[in-house]
């Protein structure tokens, strides 16, 4: 028996779907992952201990050396200073510095809804609604952001061990 | 979006210049980046689930040879190195990206089980949108 005829029509299910719908959904999960799913959060790259370190020294410092120059050498131990690019250090940093650490778990929020936003409206002007929703479950599946399905897969494996700061569990959820 | 793109690459190009004379619009994790996509244990490495990942054992020969360069200089040597496995291997380098291309669009994390929750709804995501192709 053909597979479709088991199956919902995603095609009709997705025509009646209002794309912000989507993105409200994908925001829900993102908070709702960020309150109660996890408790300690850092970013997979070095974004973090960058954004730390320039508050603390007021140096653009990433000590990963490790990479580059494996755990035994000397050079590990040097701090790297160009090793990556500013946008999400920075703005963790001023997250960081301005926000309550409360609301350190949320900072990706923005940038996620921006993300996603942005795919799902260049998709569906340039290929239509379906490839939209499709395109914005792989963006959520990539290293570049969460959305939709995602947001339930990856949240709980991302959270490491790591929170920000106070020695409390004001972690924050991190996607790089 | 060009004057964008100028003003904050060229920002933090004319930040990196200052500190290391070097004009470096990128980042020096791109050449480390760059080959641990592609080198010969990266395709071990999406067995485990990883689509970064160094293999210690496989990287003391590179690590030795880059431990007296500078942050610049290990960067382009790991950039020379990956693109140097690439022209030597283009058809096993092709398989890895459509391999990777693949996982990325499916959602389908090879590091564990197939029936885990997470591989569960990329399963079922995925049989939806193929019911949905099919009609």
């Amino acid at each position: 028996m053909c597979l479709s005829r088991l199956m919902p029509n995603p095609s009709r299910f997705i025509a009646i779907i209002p794309l912000g719908a989507i993105l409200v959904l994908c925001a829900l999960l993102q908070i709702v992952a960020a309150l109660w799913w996890a408790d300690e959060f850092d970013t997979p790259n070095d974004a973090t201990s960058i954004a730390r370190n320039l508050i603390q020294t007021g140096e653009y410092l990433d000590y990963a050396g490790w990479r580059l120059y494996g755990d035994s050498a000397g050079q590990a131990d040097a701090p790297l200073r160009m090793h990556q690019l500013p946008g999400e250090p920075l703005y963790l940093a001023a997250g960081f510095s301005w926000l309550p650490a409360f609301l350190w778990r949320f900072l990706h929020l923005p940038v996620m809804l921006l993300l996603v936003g942005s795919i799902m409206w260049c998709t569906r002007h340039c290929f239509g609604k379906p490839a939209a929703v499709a395109a914005c479950n792989a963006a959520g599946r990539s290293d570049s952001g969460w959305t939709f399905m995602a947001a339930l897969e990856n949240t709980a494996a991302t959270a490491v061990r790591d929170g920000i700061g106070h020695g409390d569990h004001s972690g924050w959820l991190g996607c790089a | 979006m060009a004057l964008g793109m100028a003003t904050t690459l060229g920002g933090w190009a004319v930040r990196n210049h200052s500190i290391s004379g070097e004009w470096i619009f990128g980042s020096t994790h791109d050449g480390i980046a760059l080959w641990s996509s592609v080198y010969p244990q990266a395709r071990k490495a999406i067995a485990s689930g990883q689509l970064d990942y160094l293999n210690s054992e496989y990287m003391q020969e590179h690590w030795a040879a880059a431990v007296s360069m500078s942050e610049w200089e290990a960067d382009s040597y790991f950039k020379q190195k990956a693109f140097d496995h690439i022209i030597a291997n283009p058809l096993a380098t092709a398989r890895l990206g459509l391999v990777k291309l693949g996982l990325t669009f499916s959602g389908i994390d090879p590091g564990i089980a197939l029936l885990t929750p997470r591989n569960a709804v990329a399963l079922l995501t995925n049989l939806l949108a193929l019911a949905g192709v099919t009609v």
